[in-house]
């Protein structure tokens, strides 16, 4: 089923209607937003549009088609495969991942009960991101990352939706399998918000790699332990670490000679030094190796530094090209 | 001649005896089926609420596993499996409505009987794990009231029946002989 499949078939009937007429590339169509009783939008190419009833997209706000409470309530049932039951624990994180990868992050009424999330009901707002493994954006900054037969301890440092987590992915299946000139190396993956493998009923719907191995929906301190203890890894990856667990888990990691290939929120090494638990590991210099993407332009890397913060490779171009969606 | 007419007579009147018995025995036939099927979809309620708490699996696979357990439903369930699978254009609750109409075991059963099957569909997959498991305990109680109902009636009704049918064919044989 290709991904234009994937997402029509968990849309509402009427909304689908629209959609199917719009002809537009699905490789470049980033999200589906719809809220009940608003216009339907989408983010296509980097940029917002309504969907207009003419079947195309719009920047006109007055002749867009509108999402009913009901076409919210149709959408979610077809998303859960009519079994919500069986998506609460994703409902408390706020998303359910689909057939395909895609996640969707919903919004409504939260239900707290000791203070905790216990269930998310009335539903009213759904964010449908669609899933884009772009397939050799690593293949420039992976020589940067290689030690021999193994790898140094790197830290991706990026920006909100600046492509770290498309960078991380392909760099885990490339070690995963390696080449012509390298073994693969088997990695294991601590995939708490489920983006890097994307999982759906236990299948990852992204390609890590035949040599890895995915904790899914786990928390990053306690997957990363398990994995040490159990599955062999050469490499963990993990996405987004920062909090004091998190650096207390992957000290542990690398004392037991595992290699940490990690991400975190930022924009230039100044900040991640400032940071006051990743500060210390950048002080040490636990991390061998800091890939720096662009905060202007998503996938470019702007820099590589080694664990003194010599440049390594200056901005070495945008890691999609040579990729393919 | 006269033993001729006598021979039809009487073939006759065996006839008509036979197909008064049988229509009894018919009508006692249709209520015991139709406890039989209620106590079915007691077990698929059963099975339902297992699923939903233990296991969580998605619908799909729910229907799948009550197609191959089930006697009555198995076609019912069948289609709800490949109707979800097809994923058209129609909801969970209209292949579920729909199903019901289409189904022959429907015809077996009394109009409450067909109003519950049918509020089984209505909730189905669209609540929380817990509201779920509370409805499908509420349906698990009324349906267990009805077949205790159903039981208790059939105790008297099939004996009215079988002798209903059984006297009623000897008096028509006898009026018509």
């Amino acid at each position: 089923m290709g991904q234009r499949d994937q997402v029509l078939r968990v849309l509402a009937k009427d909304l689908r209607r629209y959609m199917e007429k719009l002809d537009i590339d699905y490789r470049l169509l980033q999200e589906i937003r719809i809220r009940a009783d608003a216009p339907l939008m989408v983010v296509y190419h980097g940029k917002e549009y309504f969907v207009g009833r003419s079947g195309c997209l719009t920047t006109d706000p007055e002749a867009p088609v509108m999402a009913e409470r009901q076409d919210v309530k149709e959408t979610m049932e077809r998303i859960s495969n009519y079994s919500m039951y069986a998506f609460e624990e994703e409902l408390k994180q706020g998303f359910i991942t689909i057939q395909g990868g895609h996640r969707v992050g919903v919004a409504g009424k939260i239900v707290l009960e000791k203070d905790q999330v216990k269930n998310l009901r009335y539903i009213s707002f759904i964010n449908i991101r669609l899933a884009h493994q772009l397939l050799g954006c690593g293949d420039r900054v992976l020589p940067y990352l290689i030690n021999g037969e193994s790898i140094y301890h790197t830290l991706i440092i990026s920006p909100p939706r600046c492509g770290k987590t498309t960078l991380l992915r392909d760099l885990i299946r490339q070690l995963s399998n390696g080449s012509a000139k390298r073994h693969g190396m088997n990695v294991g993956v601590v995939d708490e918000r489920s983006e890097l493998g994307a999982c759906y009923q236990g299948t990852p719907q992204n390609d890590l790699g035949y040599r890895t191995d995915i904790l899914d929906c786990c928390p990053k301190k306690e997957g990363m332990m398990m994995l040490v203890r159990s599955m062999s890894p050469n490499v963990i990856a993990v996405d987004e670490i920062g909090s004091k667990e998190d650096v207390e888990a992957l000290e542990y990691v690398m004392n037991c000679g595992v290699k940490i290939l990690a991400t975190v929120h930022g924009k230039s090494m100044e900040e991640i030094r400032k940071k006051p638990i990743l500060g210390r590991l950048v002080q040490e210099k636990v991390f061998q190796r800091y890939v720096l993407l662009s905060a202007s332009q998503i996938g470019r890397v702007d820099a590589i530094f080694d664990e003194r913060g010599t440049y390594l490779a200056h901005p070495c171009g945008d890691v999609q090209e040579g990729g393919e969606a | 001649m006269n033993l001729l007419r006598m021979i039809l007579k009487m073939t006759g009147g065996a006839m008509v005896f036979a197909g008064g018995s049988g229509f009894g025995l018919w009508l006692a036939g249709k209520r015991k089926r139709r406890i039989e099927i209620l106590r079915e979809l007691a077990q698929v309620l059963i099975l339902l609420y297992g699923e939903v708490e233990y296991a969580a699996v998605d619908m799909v696979e729910i229907f799948q596993k009550l197609s191959g357990k089930t006697c009555y439903f198995r076609g019912f369930f069948g289609n709800m499996y490949e109707g979800l699978l097809r994923a058209e254009d129609v909801s969970l609750q209209e292949l579920w409505e729909n199903g019901i109409m289409a189904d022959k075991t429907a015809g077996m059963l009394d109009r409450e009987d067909v109003m519950l099957w049918r509020e089984i569909g209505m909730h189905l997959g669209t609540l929380d794990r817990q509201t779920q498991l509370q409805t499908l305990h509420v349906l698990q109680d009324r349906l267990g009231r009805s077949i205790q109902d159903a039981e208790t009636e059939y105790q008297s009704q099939a004996k009215v029946y079988r002798l209903v049918g059984i006297t009623g064919g000897i008096f028509t044989a006898i009026l018509l002989l």
